[in-house]
């Protein structure tokens, strides 16, 4: 039954919009770190990889995360299509859930769309080194385990908010303080969701690496989640429509 | 036909400490095409979407197909169709697709798609983009998306709202059709007692959250019989007169209003009157309409 809400919420996505997003994202963040690199001389794989992940991270990722859900959810406010789908026979928070998928599912194909763009910037510029494969690997997989609180808060809070306008001030005031809650420790700032994809993804050991301290953050993000996730459902279930 | 499809038991909604809906006691028979008729405001739209699961009743309990609601939730409304204030749709989708949505979400054939198409007459523009139909044709979507799972109820609040006379017409017909063609029981709410009139056999009107009517069409209609109107001089003692020879009477302050038009009746009620030192002043027959009946039993002409 649940494959079938999955479905079913397949046939309302705008696939064009989605990947028209996701290749502005990828193209503004390639430039941004294009110019980033104009005065560093001695570019390699590695060093390369710091400055293309520090705006993805920090702040598109987790603003595509934002958008997707927010998205999603409109398809369903815009006139009050509740009503219609939350009539039928299924239980009311698969329907939530999925919507969680498919915004986590967009957010994987971004994430390969990153590193694609990286991969391609990289030998525009002549990177040099090898590619450090093993550790975008583990970066790209920690920011997509680490978008998971910022998109299960996202969507506790699509649930209530009907107001595009509104919806995308909410999603910039999660994201915007980035700039600042990044440079806490982890132990701290994980606490923030918007933030962990930074944490996550950011190599360590470079002047631009953030505090962290990987065990307690997963730890964080567990905790985070589940209780977003959780809390999500049961007012979703519990929502007057 | 005493089989009821929806039945509530002092079904209430509050808001804080307003009671929107209070101890309503439906009864929705089986193939019936029940009116659910009251002023906007009423607590119609709260009722609907309580029988729907969307809200939670604050106090009692509803039957649908003899089961409780709110413990057979998904079983019920896989077999109840329903259309809520304004259509529900998805602009950038065409009107099939807005279909398949909701046959892929509830496990319906892609036959059944073209069939309820059909049944509304939207084969032709099936494949445009919801954003560009009329009103009356996401109306007549919408009906075609309640249809879809087959139901055995169909729940349809103010179908016709905002919809120009034709249009009116056309989900009037189709709603008249459901209960002879394929046995569906429909529940329609409306602010109009025209719109009722010409479709339901059976009548609930509700008003500040309370049920004030239930029964056939039938019986609010004889209620709209013709009543005889006499304006006399003392009308307490007059109605006290008519009353003790058995007379059917209402009194109001300079008049009375007897139950019977019939030809010999007024000359035996006219002469007993004067018989007894009563003067009259007019007497002529009074029609009330089933807008009166509804004013009067909703209390709105009052407060005009």
């Amino acid at each position: 039954m649940f494959i079938r809400s999955l479905n079913s919420e397949k046939i309302k996505i705008q696939w064009y919009f989605f990947f028209l997003l996701i290749i502005c994202e990828t193209l503004i963040n390639s430039f941004l770190s294009f110019i980033a690199v104009g005065q560093d001389f001695a570019l390699n794989w590695n060093n390369f990889y710091t400055y293309a992940a520090n705006f993805h991270s920090m702040f598109f990722f987790p603003l595509l995360a934002g958008l997707f859900t927010t998205l999603l959810y409109r398809y369903e406010h815009n006139n009050s299509n509740w009503k219609n789908i939350l009539t039928g026979s299924i239980p009311k928070h698969y329907i939530y859930l999925s919507k969680m998928i498919w915004v986590f599912l967009f957010l994987i194909i971004t994430q390969l769309f990153f590193f694609l763009s990286y991969f391609l910037i990289g030998q525009i510029l002549g990177a040099e080194g090898t590619l450090p494969l093993f550790s975008i690997f583990k970066s790209l997989i920690g920011g997509i385990i680490a978008i998971i609180p910022l998109l299960a808060l996202q969507s506790w809070i699509s649930i209530y908010i009907k107001n595009f306008g509104a919806s995308l001030v909410i999603v910039l005031g999660l994201i915007i303080p980035n700039l600042l809650l990044t440079g806490m420790h982890s132990n701290l700032g994980g606490w923030f969701p918007s933030t962990i994809p930074f944490y996550t993804m950011m190599p360590q050991g470079t002047q631009f690496s953030p505090r962290v301290d990987l065990f307690s953050l997963y730890i964080i993000v567990a905790i985070t989640s589940t209780v977003y996730i959780l809390s999500g459902s049961i007012s979703f279930r519990k929502r007057e429509w | 036909m005493d089989e009821y499809i929806i039945k509530t038991r002092n079904l209430t909604k509050k808001h804080g400490n307003v009671t929107s809906v209070n101890s309503l006691n439906l009864e929705v028979p089986e193939r019936s095409i029940y009116g659910f008729l009251g002023p906007n405001g009423a607590g119609k739209t709260t009722t609907i979407k309580m029988l729907l699961g969307l809200i939670k009743p604050s106090n009692g309990n509803i039957e649908i197909f003899n089961r409780d609601l709110l413990k057979n939730r998904s079983s019920i409304l896989s077999k109840v169709g329903s259309l809520v204030e304004s259509p529900s749709y998805y602009g950038h989708l065409s009107g099939y697709k807005n279909l398949e949505v909701l046959a892929t979400m509830l496990d319906i054939k892609k036959s059944r798609i073209d069939e309820v198409l059909r049944l509304v007459r939207l084969t032709k523009e099936a494949h445009k983009p919801v954003k560009h139909y009329s009103l009356g044709m996401k109306q007549r979507l919408g009906i075609a998306s309640a249809l879809i799972g087959e139901p055995k109820l169909l729940i349809l609040d103010e179908p016709t709202n905002g919809l120009d006379p034709s249009g009116i017409q056309e989900i009037r017909e189709l709603i008249i059709e459901m209960p002879k063609q394929f046995g569906i029981t429909v529940m329609v709410s409306s602010h109009l007692l025209s719109e009722i009139d010409a479709m339901a056999t059976h009548v609930g009107i509700i008003n500040e959250g309370k049920l004030v009517f239930q029964d056939k069409l039938d019986v609010l209609q004889n209620k709209n019989k013709s009543q005889l109107y006499l304006e006399v001089g003392n009308s307490k003692s007059a109605y006290s007169q008519l009353r003790n020879q058995g007379w059917e009477v209402d009194h109001n302050s300079n008049g009375l209003l007897v139950n019977s038009i019939c030809r010999e009746d007024i000359a035996k009620i006219v002469e007993s009157l004067v018989l007894e030192k009563n003067l009259i002043y007019k007497v002529n027959e009074h029609k009330r309409s089933l807008e009166d009946i509804f004013l009067n039993l909703t209390k709105k002409g009052q407060s005009l």
